[in-house]
């Protein structure tokens, strides 16, 4: 109890202080606030910080929470970000990878240290990040590498959750915490309906993002859909699969009106697509083998890589409406800089387009529309009745990769690379569509550290809400758990990030051919054609097992299109070399989900 | 086809033990930071076998552990056994030296009723706490231990209500608060008087850690649980003006044969002592005896 005292009177010491000679860029409205001051609130104390100028972060005023553990000052005060931030050394939960913030031998703290050391260590971070220490690797790299990409980031973070405006200065904490609602709405599961309206509205003004906010919604009903239904696996798998089949059928619809015009180009992303839809469709066997860990093992290790390329890509525009969508185009042209307006107005055509090509696929083949309606229905009775249409943005939103394909060749400058960030960004779309089954493993599984960080968790990563928070989890712990294939990853310069995608999903495709087609040797991976022969071999299987009847000549009229790449060329000799370690990573993974299904 | 047939293998294995989720759960997710803490918790709970200030035992207590071990440290602890009576051990959590140091000066000046004594540590007390200042301390980072320190001071000194007995000085320097406390003062103390004689001590930090001086005092020093070196003890008795000598018991042996035990005396540098003059009685004289075994420090009662 003395020392419960002594603590006390150390306390109100550095509070007098912290309020008398705050650090530079520090202040606490909370204590300021006669009220709260003279409480018992001495444990917890709420700072706000300035981001330093010449920063991304000048001119955002980012919220603090300092815990003091009952043992400081021979234990370091607990500091956490409650304001999303974008910093090689801060994570999604606000936690700070500072060395003062942990004991020795690992950190560095010291008795003799106070909380205004700590705050102006904090706002020393802020200006001059560590990137050689990173506890975000996507930031570090891109801290390292691509400077410019990583200030705008940081500045258009800052600009949604930390700007200094009226809002902000005048609601405190409750500015704060309205901001994230929506995300936290979706954390909490709360269903298809809530998304589903949310996701209406940001339709209107932002349409090239629709597709993935409706793909989020498809999510939160597919997890409604599981709670209902314990059975609800095969379901959901017969869905997914005919959402493959609808996707294939579009894409073909849709380089037939591309080829008359690139002849040359559609050849490539169509193998791709095959390649997409082959993954996605061999987790559903899978699934119907009822061999849950298995499936949730490959999700997470190949997905969690480009999930959170993703993130940082594609996430944070959806949550806040009212955001200049323009903005978010420029953060997206951090990578695919030149095709922006283009991909808009392609986009709206997509669109239309993509709303009669599901018409288009009942007429050309009945038989997979036949099963489309089949586990649409099942879906349907289930409980949401919105699942077909949403089917159908499936396939939209993956079509947007495409038509930047196109484009690009259509440009003709850059072609190769285009041609690689149109796959990247297709595989944006496949990534979320993996990460979505991984959150749903991961919902049981991550319940308690959702339940801690879920207000920092989902506010970093807006737009993939919880599935992206979630994901980040399992990702991180994927990297924790085989450091050497992230690391690999990180190996590459930046710019060869846009292969990795590719990387990952030969090596998918090798995995699987490997679980899947045993006869089946993976090593000859060399061409699309050989891809395109696992494709035409594997689906049939599935099929079987699937007992549903799908169309061959679906496959062999997209076969015939897919030619020797040389970018895929070089991408599946990788992934031979990585299989191995992309699997030690799976069986890992697999471990974890096995355990976390059992505590749950 | 084998790829498979291990995946099968492998989830059936987790199937199996899974039983015991906790196990492999912690295996499954154990990290760098997770076996650090592992390591600590070991450490702690060995700690915790010893109080942090023993009883006092006589020296054959001393004698026994080594029964079966190095017949020169058997030696050698014969030969202790003619000059000390008896032994008191301290807890080896890194902080042994500081915390016998403090036991053994509160003991004295409860014995020897010292008040000289004590109006002198003050004197020094203050000089620290001028010495901390200057260099840039936030006063309020330290004036906690130096006032825990001299409250402790004040109740050793017999005649106030606050006098304590030895048996309450034992249970204060065995409850963390205090004890952490002073030995936290210890530290400040120490650190600010490296800093402030950084010239003097440079050499000797740099053959020690090859750390500069300000480094080795925000890694070695001022920490918790960071062990004492030769450094560390210079620094204390020249800030206090307490003499100090450190028994060595370790196998070296000498030459001729005949076995004897090294000390060594931390003499404070006089000119660091207020009274400098009466200072050289005491200084040939330390009353305050470590037991040095490689590694720990325990206190030394002479006969």
């Amino acid at each position: 109890m003395a020392q419960a005292a002594r603590l006390n009177l150390r306390m109100q010491k550095e509070l007098k202080l912290l309020l008398t000679d705050p650090p530079p860029g520090a202040s606490f409205p909370s204590l300021s606030d006669p009220q709260t001051s003279s409480g018992p609130s001495l444990s917890s104390i709420d700072a706000q910080i300035e981001g330093p100028e010449g920063t991304g972060y000048a001119k955002g005023l980012f919220k603090l929470k300092i815990q003091i553990p009952d043992r400081y000052p021979f234990q370091p005060p607990i500091v956490t970000f409650a304001t999303p931030i974008y910093h090689p050394n801060i994570d999604n939960g606000g936690r700070i990878c500072l060395d003062i913030l942990n004991l020795p031998p690992k950190g560095a703290w010291q008795p003799s240290l106070n909380i205004s050391t700590v705050l102006t260590s904090i706002g020393l971070l802020l200006s001059e990040p560590n990137p050689d220490d990173g506890l975000m690797h996507e930031a570090s790299q891109e801290y390292k590498y691509n400077r410019q990409a990583f200030d705008q980031k940081a500045r258009s973070m800052t600009e949604k959750y930390a700007k200094i405006g009226a809002t902000e200065i005048a609601s405190g904490e409750q500015g704060c915490q309205t901001l994230l609602k929506p995300s936290i709405e979706l954390t909490e599961d709360k269903g298809s309906d809530t998304s589903m309206r949310e996701d209406n509205v940001y339709q209107v003004s932002h349409k090239r993002l629709c597709g993935i906010s409706r793909k989020l919604s498809l999510e939160s009903s597919e997890i409604d859909q599981k709670k209902n239904d314990g059975k609800g696996v095969n379901q959901v798998a017969g869905k997914r699969l005919c959402e493959r089949q609808m996707e294939l059928k579009g894409l073909k619809n849709e380089s037939e009106v591309v080829h008359s015009e690139h002849n040359q180009t559609h050849e490539n992303p169509q193998g791709m697509w095959k390649k997409l839809s082959l993954d996605s469709s061999v987790t559903i066997n899978l699934k119907n083998d009822k061999d849950m860990i298995d499936l949730a093992s490959n999700q997470c290790s190949s997905t969690s890589k480009p999930q959170s390329s993703m993130d940082s890509l594609k996430s944070w525009p959806v949550v806040q409406p009212g955001f200049n969508s323009q903005q978010n185009l420029n953060q997206d042209g951090d990578s695919r800089p030149k095709f922006n307006i283009i991909d808009i107005k392609l986009e709206k055509k997509k669109l239309l387009e993509s709303l009669d090509s599901n018409q288009e696929t009942a007429d050309d083949d009945v038989k997979i529309l036949s099963v489309a309606h089949q586990s649409a229905t099942q879906f349907e009775s289930s409980g949401s009745h919105k699942s077909f249409t949403l089917l159908q943005t499936i396939s939209h939103s993956q079509k947007e990769p495409q038509s930047e394909i196109v484009n690009g060749d259509g440009n003709g400058l850059t072609r190769v690379t285009h041609k690689k960030l149109g796959l990247a960004g297709r595989k944006f779309s496949l990534a979320k569509l993996g990460s979505y089954q991984c959150q749903q493993k991961d919902n049981t599984d991550n319940l308690a550290p959702n339940s801690r960080f879920p207000v920092a968790l989902s506010s970093q990563n807006p737009t993939s809400l919880s599935m992206a928070s979630e994901v980040d989890h399992c990702h991180e712990r994927s990297g924790q758990n085989n450091p050497t294939f992230i690391s690999d990853n990180l190996s590459r310069s930046t710019q060869r990030q846009p292969l990795k995608p590719l990387h990952q999903l030969s090596n998918r495709n090798d995995i699987i051919t490997q679980c899947e087609l045993p006869g089946l040797n993976p090593s000859k991976i060399s061409t699309m054609q050989h891809d395109s022969c696992y494709d035409e071999k594997q689906k049939p299987k599935q099929d079987c097992r699937e007992k549903f009847v799908i169309d061959t000549k679906k496959q062999e009229g997209t076969s015939p299109s897919c030619d020797t790449d040389s970018v895929i060329v070089l991408d599946s000799e990788d992934s031979d070399e990585e299989q191995g370690r992309a699997a030690r990573s799976k069986l890992s993974i697999a471990r974890r989900h096995l355990l976390g299904k059992s505590k749950s | 086809m084998q790829n498979q047939e291990e995946h099968v293998e492998e989830s059936e294995t987790e199937k199996m033990t899974s039983t015991q989720p906790s196990e492999v759960d912690d295996w499954a997710n154990f990290r760098d930071d997770d076996i650090m803490q592992q390591q600590s918790a070991i450490q702690a709970e060995e700690a915790e076998k010893i109080p942090f200030v023993g009883d006092k035992e006589p020296l054959s207590s001393l004698a026994d552990e080594y029964r079966s071990g190095s017949p020169i440290l058997l030696e050698k602890i014969k030969v202790l056994t003619d000059q000390y009576a008896a032994i008191r051990r301290t807890r080896g959590d890194g902080n042994c030296f500081f915390r016998s140091f403090m036991f053994a000066y509160l003991e004295h000046i409860m014995e020897s009723q010292d008040e000289a004594e004590v109006d002198r540590i003050k004197a020094n007390v203050e000089q620290c706490r001028m010495t901390l200042q200057s260099l840039g301390y936030a006063e309020f980072t330290f004036e906690d231990f130096f006032a825990l320190f001299l409250e402790q001071l004040e109740s050793v000194i017999q005649g106030s209500e606050a006098s304590i007995s030895l048996d309450e000085l034992i249970q204060r320097s065995r409850d963390q608060s205090v004890s952490d406390y002073v030995v936290m003062f210890f530290r400040f103390v120490t650190s600010g008087e490296i800093r402030k004689r950084s010239e003097f001590f440079e050499p000797f930090i740099l053959g020690l850690t090859n750390a500069s001086v300000e480094q080795f005092c925000k890694s070695a020093v001022e920490p918790m649980g960071e062990e004492s070196d030769h450094v560390h003890i210079t620094a204390l008795s020249d800030a206090l003006g307490v003499p100090i000598r450190v028994v060595y018991l370790d196998r070296s042996s000498c030459d001729n044969g005949s076995v004897s035990v090294n000390h060594h005396d931390f003499i404070p540098v006089s000119n660091n002592l207020p009274c400098a003059s009466n200072g050289g009685t005491e200084a040939t004289n330390p009353f305050i005896t470590l037991l040095y075994r490689p590694g720990h420090y325990d206190i030394l009662y002479p006969k």
